[in-house]
């Protein structure tokens, strides 16, 4: 990091995340909606009834049971502590009134230096991530796109960040005012933040929020270039 | 006859001290000119297949906006010959037609695991040649021990 002036600026990061979700489910008076949800480790679910029908909710492997069937307006939330590819539940007042839960864990993978290389999102061919791993967990990622108007033209950002287990959370900001293979100042506005997320060597995403609100979302990224030691553990000392 | 011997033993060791650095995987990385802060490369290096990829981020030749261009090629040794592309077209995350068009060629030669130099020829942008020197820390490269 000590040639870090090329990145002109010194990000000093607050890597404190917040990535715990909330979901709804609606019991309906004969069904859940919706019947199957996926989440992950940490989030919490919230059972909404609204319905004149009495109900109540029992979990299969015992995690909860609300007790006598309520009607009208209720709720109930559970917040999945591990990781289980089935969770079912069920209102043992109706048969067959069943929902499951696939809860998923994916901080149980940990990146390692393999991951540096080529990344794209398959569903915008063309554009894409350089991304290095460096010592200390940070991770530097070139991000080459487009702008978002219909002109065509060319945008890269240089993003920064920290990992911690398979998540880090990145500042992006917009080199501006060089010239092609000559000396200028350069500048750099801050463009926004990311979240690069990585489930195993060869799948990950990208969730963007750029600082004027215009772009916001998550790409799901894959690796372009072949693995060369991600699969096998990445560097020897690490 | 001794003098002959005697120099000639010295031409050859020098010779064998002379052996190219050779490319590997741990030059992947980030690379750039000192005298042109602002602007450099991203490397990746596929030892299996001897790819050599290259994206040069940078800026356009009579504006300040910015510009990036796709390299790809083979190396050998310590020097890696790619074909150098320029996408366009493009809009952020959508799936539109993105047009790469061949810009010209760049030679990317290495003299250690944290220097080297660059040469390229364009058709519309001229030819130049320059060192470059890595930006982030080496944590992988070992002049061609490994992998």
């Amino acid at each position: 990091m000590k040639k870090i002036s090329f990145l002109f600026l010194v990000l000093i990061l607050n890597i404190t995340n917040v990535f715990a979700a909330e979901y709804v489910i609606e019991i309906l008076p004969v069904s859940f909606e919706p019947e199957v949800l996926e989440i992950e480790v940490g989030d919490t679910v919230t059972w909404h009834h609204t319905t004149p029908r009495p109900h109540s909710l029992v979990a299969k492997d015992g995690s909860f049971n609300t007790g006598d069937a309520q009607r009208d307006e209720w709720s109930f939330s559970y917040t999945f502590t591990s990781a289980n590819p089935e969770f079912y539940y069920s209102s043992p007042q109706i048969g067959h009134m069943n929902g499951v839960i696939q809860v998923n864990d994916s901080s149980e993978f940990n990146v390692n230096y393999g991951i540096t290389g080529s990344w794209y999102e398959t569903n915008s061919p063309g554009q894409g991530l350089s991304i290095e791993m460096l010592a200390d967990s940070k991770v530097v990622v070139y991000w080459f796109t487009y702008t978002s108007s219909s002109d065509g033209k060319q945008l890269w950002l240089l993003g920064t960040g920290d990992f911690d287990n398979n998540q880090a959370s990145l500042v992006f900001v917009k080199p501006e005012g060089g010239r092609f293979n000559a000396p200028q100042t350069v500048e750099s506005s801050n463009w926004g933040t990311g979240t690069l997320t990585f489930t195993d060597c060869s799948n990950g995403s990208l969730s963007y929020a750029s600082a004027d609100g215009q772009n916001n979302g998550t790409a799901s990224i894959v690796r372009i270039t072949d693995d060369v030691i991600c699969n096998t553990g990445g560097l020897e000392n690490e | 006859m001794k003098k002959l011997l005697i120099v000639l033993c010295f031409l050859a060791s020098q010779a064998s001290h002379a052996d190219p650095f050779r490319i590997d995987y741990g030059i992947t990385g980030s690379w750039y000119n000192p005298e042109l802060p602002g602007q450099g490369f991203s490397f990746e290096v596929i030892p299996d297949t001897h790819q050599f990829v290259a994206y040069w981020f940078t800026y356009q030749v009579d504006s300040d906006e910015q510009r990036w261009l796709f390299a790809q090629g083979e190396y050998s040794d310590d020097v890696a010959n790619t074909n150098v592309f320029e996408p366009l077209g493009g809009i952020f995350l959508q799936d539109d037609q993105v047009t790469s068009s061949a810009w010209g060629e760049a030679v990317f030669t290495f003299t250690s695991c944290t220097e080297g130099s660059v040469s390229f020829e364009s058709e519309t942008d001229g030819s130049d040649t320059f060192s470059i020197v890595r930006i982030t820390d080496n944590l992988a490269c070992e002049g061609g021990d490994q992998p």
